[in-house]
């Protein structure tokens, strides 16, 4: 029997272990530091080339398709793999690969954050009982989350089938087809599924997290997997996957009780679990995450979470910070002052929402400017043209 | 439903999409006029202005159709 490694049935890529073994054993690779791919598989297939070459290299997230400088150097093939465990072997063992993810800062452009193959699969779990677990993709690939699913299901030798993007009846469809076991996703997506008029036996694990899980939307999320586990997962671009929840109620495992400190209700995490950044901001090798937490219980610490500290608005589990989007806009010729804010919306969380002082500029341009320098679910949907900018007493831009 | 088409070809437009299917009841927002879960956000905020219904309050929208009907509740 066929063993899948990875399914995308809206770009029809069905890619077996076979195959996998087949192109890492080439006899050299089209290396670039830099990996723009042309599917979900051949993302993953440079990332897993990466890892054996042992180069460091991140993904090309702005240029929206558009053409780059991108030198591609042709790398021997210092592996002949006789199974894919020996190829998983060598991928576990790795030391000195580098991948560097973007997050959004709290000032200026997006920081890069180093991640190792350690930092990255830290929350990752191997282990025979996880061998049948199909994985149902629900992340962008690229980011913290899908990278997560991916080396959970690599490393288990599990089927991954890409759901990201699916409307609900490609989705409903997927996890019929492909048995899918584990869905790991946002609120956003989980949404997306309802109403809840099936049932889906077969999935016995739904992670989420990026959102909080209303009660309502839990209840629905019984109906549709009422053989499931639910695990809330707290996780970062600088940190990973940290730790878990069942329900909405955190407790610090012994293993992280070192790691973990509240401080004022914020969430600290210390530096030496995070991923290597020369520009976060520490106090005493602490890192503050702007996670704001209720202290439920000492021992073991058991908190739940509130809110953010700082403005960042979460557009369907992405984090925006307004005050990067409004330095785009304002750099327009054109623009008079700039305002922009999140809006709760139903379907993503929140969407993003200018206010803008201008002369003779339209929607259309500001929109396309701000999606050339920045990633699409940055770009203000909303935008209204006002006379001025309403301040608070304070003097800051109002953001409600 | 001039207006609800109206509305999307708006949002196309803003957002420097083009979509080649005519638009009728039936057809998918997602799979045929080509939105994606930003758009339809935009979507659903510029019809809440205009008719005081979010579309998307208790679960999902798949077709024009839909959002007529939740329009006409």
């Amino acid at each position: 029997m066929e063993h899948i490694f990875i399914v995308n049935e809206r770009e029809h890529i069905k890619k077996t272990y076979e195959d996998l073994l087949k192109d890492l054993n080439k006899s050299e690779f089209n290396f670039s530091p830099i990996i723009r791919a042309s599917d979900i598989y051949d993302l993953y297939l440079q990332v897993i080339v990466s890892i054996l070459l042992e180069k460091e290299v991140s993904f090309d997230f702005i240029s929206n398709g558009k053409e780059s400088n991108q030198t591609t150097t042709k790398i021997e093939n210092p592996y002949q793999f006789a199974t894919i465990d020996e190829c998983l072997t060598v991928i576990s063992e790795s030391t000195k690969w580098k991948l560097k993810l973007s997050t959004s800062g709290t000032t200026g452009l997006p920081k890069k954050v180093t991640h190792s193959f350690t930092s990255l699969t830290r929350s990752i779990k191997v282990d025979y009982k996880r061998a049948n677990d199909i994985w149902g993709l629900a992340y962008n690939p690229q980011h913290m989350a899908g990278l997560q699913v991916f080396f959970q299901a690599l490393l288990n030798k599990n089927t991954i089938v890409n759901v990201f993007g699916l409307d609900r009846n490609q989705i409903y469809s997927c996890i019929k087809q492909y048995n899918i076991t584990h869905l790991s996703a946002t609120p956003t997506f989980y949404k997306m599924l309802l109403p809840a008029n099936e049932s889906f036996n077969k999935v016995l694990q739904v992670t989420y997290g990026g959102e909080r899980f209303s009660e309502s939307l839990q209840n629905n999320m019984t109906t549709l997997f009422p053989n499931a586990k639910f695990t809330n997962v707290y996780a970062s671009t600088e940190a990973g996957a940290l730790f878990a929840a069942l329900g909405n109620h955190f407790t610090i495992s012994e293993k992280m009780k070192p790691f973990v400190r509240i401080d004022d209700n914020e969430l600290m995490i210390h530096r030496s679990i995070l991923a290597s950044a020369d520009d976060l901001e520490l106090e005493n090798d602490w890192y503050a995450t702007g996670d704001m937490v209720n202290l439920i219980n000492d021992n073991p610490i058991t908190f739940n979470f509130l809110s953010r500290k700082n403005e960042m608005i979460n557009v369907g589990g992405s984090k925006v910070n307004p005050n990067e989007v409004e330095e785009i806009i304002m750099s327009m010729t054109g623009i008079v002052d700039v305002k922009v804010f999140g809006k709760e919306n139903s379907l993503m969380g929140n969407i993003i929402c200018a206010d803008i002082v201008a002369e003779s500029v339209t929607e259309k341009e500001i929109k396309s400017f701000v999606k050339d320098h920045l990633p699409g679910y940055m770009v203000p949907r909303i935008i209204k043209f006002v006379a001025e900018i309403s301040q608070t007493s304070t003097g800051k831009k109002s953001r409600i | 439903m001039d207006k609800i088409i109206a509305i999307i070809t708006r949002v196309l437009e803003n957002n420097n999409k083009t979509s080649s299917c005519t638009i009728q009841e039936n057809t998918s927002l997602r799979n045929e006029i080509g939105l994606d879960s930003l758009d339809l956000a935009e979507l659903t905020v510029i019809i809440e202005e205009e008719y005081g219904v979010d579309i998307f309050e208790d679960g999902f929208v798949e077709t024009v159709g839909d959002i007529m009907k939740k329009i006409s509740k």
